[in-house]
């Protein structure tokens, strides 16, 4: 592997310090599961690596207060995907958490390092747009709050300026009963990154929200507040339309090797309705349940 | 050369004192320096 210089800050200041000092010649070192990837094959070439896992106040943990959940930026999947608090408010996160990599991958992968990777596949990524996640920053310049549809850029790419790394990421705790999903699709079970990735939600409010990735260069977020996608009593044209609608802003790559463009749209049409149905489904179990 | 970091760990029950480079893998470790090669590199990128 190449080499680079390897630092170990305890504190989050130091970290800034290192990220302002070096810019983009360091790299944050979380779970590393993406990075050492990156180290191996070249493609990162950071002069610094900077490990954030023994910053005690990134210590992992998911914890409640204010009106929501918040999920520390050490906090890795297998956790994420096991938390009765992340379960209970926020099942289509669990569910995509558990389904990131294999286990080995979970136990290590961080949530933040799966956004800032910024992979358009990231499956996180669709639940954390539905749930309309904050990302929390911390910079020399002070903490700065980011709407999670205000993050991704492109694959590779967030809005983080420089010297800027995620502290956490926060979840209002949903005001209506809701009921959402997260579905994907893979070309063979278990450890792949998927050709689709996908969650929606439906609130007793009637709002409908989907959002989708692995099917353009960043993960989008589309919101029905009419009511109509939620209420199966209305006329499929119109519920087909507004569908319709969300899945155009799909642009899939030639280029990928997962999956073709065609296969990718096509099956974003089938999982998409299949999230809905299954969306309203749940929030119907959610009524029912009290 | 890689600057070296020193570690301890404790190895299917045995502690170890090292003294590694910054940039090997926990994997290279145990097969090329402690000899345990029963744990296997995998796809190795991710895909």
């Amino acid at each position: 592997m190449q080499t680079f210089a390897y630092r170990r800050p305890a504190t989050l200041a130091e970290a800034v310090a290192l990220l302002d000092a070096h810019g983009s010649d360091a790299r944050l070192l979380a779970g590393g599961t993406d990075l050492v990837i990156g180290l191996r094959s070249g493609s990162e070439k950071p002069t610094v690596v900077i490990d954030i896992k023994r910053i005690a106040d990134l210590s992992p943990g998911i914890r409640e207060g204010a009106g929501r959940v918040t999920i520390g930026a050490t906090t890795v999947m297998a956790e994420v995907a096991a938390n009765s608090l992340v379960k209970r408010y926020f099942p289509a996160l669990a569910e995509a958490a558990a389904v990131v990599g294999s286990v080995q991958i979970r136990n290590r992968a961080t949530l933040a390092g799966n956004i800032c990777n910024a992979s358009a596949a990231a499956d996180t990524a669709p639940p954390l747009l539905v749930y309309g996640a904050t990302v929390v920053a911390v910079g020399s310049a002070g903490t700065r709050r980011i709407p999670i549809t205000e993050f991704f850029v492109e694959s590779g790419v967030t809005t983080l300026g420089r010297g800027e790394l995620v502290i956490g990421i926060e979840l209002p705790i949903p005001s209506h009963r809701t009921g959402a999903v997260h579905l994907r699709r893979t070309r063979r079970r278990g450890h792949d990154l998927a050709s689709v990735t996908l969650c929606c939600s439906v609130d007793e409010g009637g709002v409908t929200r989907l959002a989708y990735g692995s099917v353009g260069p960043r993960p989008l977020l589309f919101v029905d507040e009419t009511g109509t996608l939620a209420d199966t009593g209305k006329p499929e044209d119109a519920r087909h339309q507004i569908l319709e609608g969300m899945f155009a802003g799909a642009s899939p790559s030639k280029r990928s090797m997962r999956a073709s463009p065609e296969y990718r749209l096509a099956m974003l049409r089938v999982l998409g309705w299949r999230a809905l149905q299954t969306a309203i489904d749940r929030l119907a179990e959610e009524r029912t349940n009290g | 050369m890689a600057d070296m970091l020193p570690i301890e760990l404790n190895v299917n029950g045995r502690r170890r004192a090292l003294d590694v480079p910054v940039n090997l893998t926990l994997l290279d470790m145990l097969r090329d320096q402690l000899g345990l090669t029963g744990t296997k590199e995998c796809c190795d990128v991710g895909e």
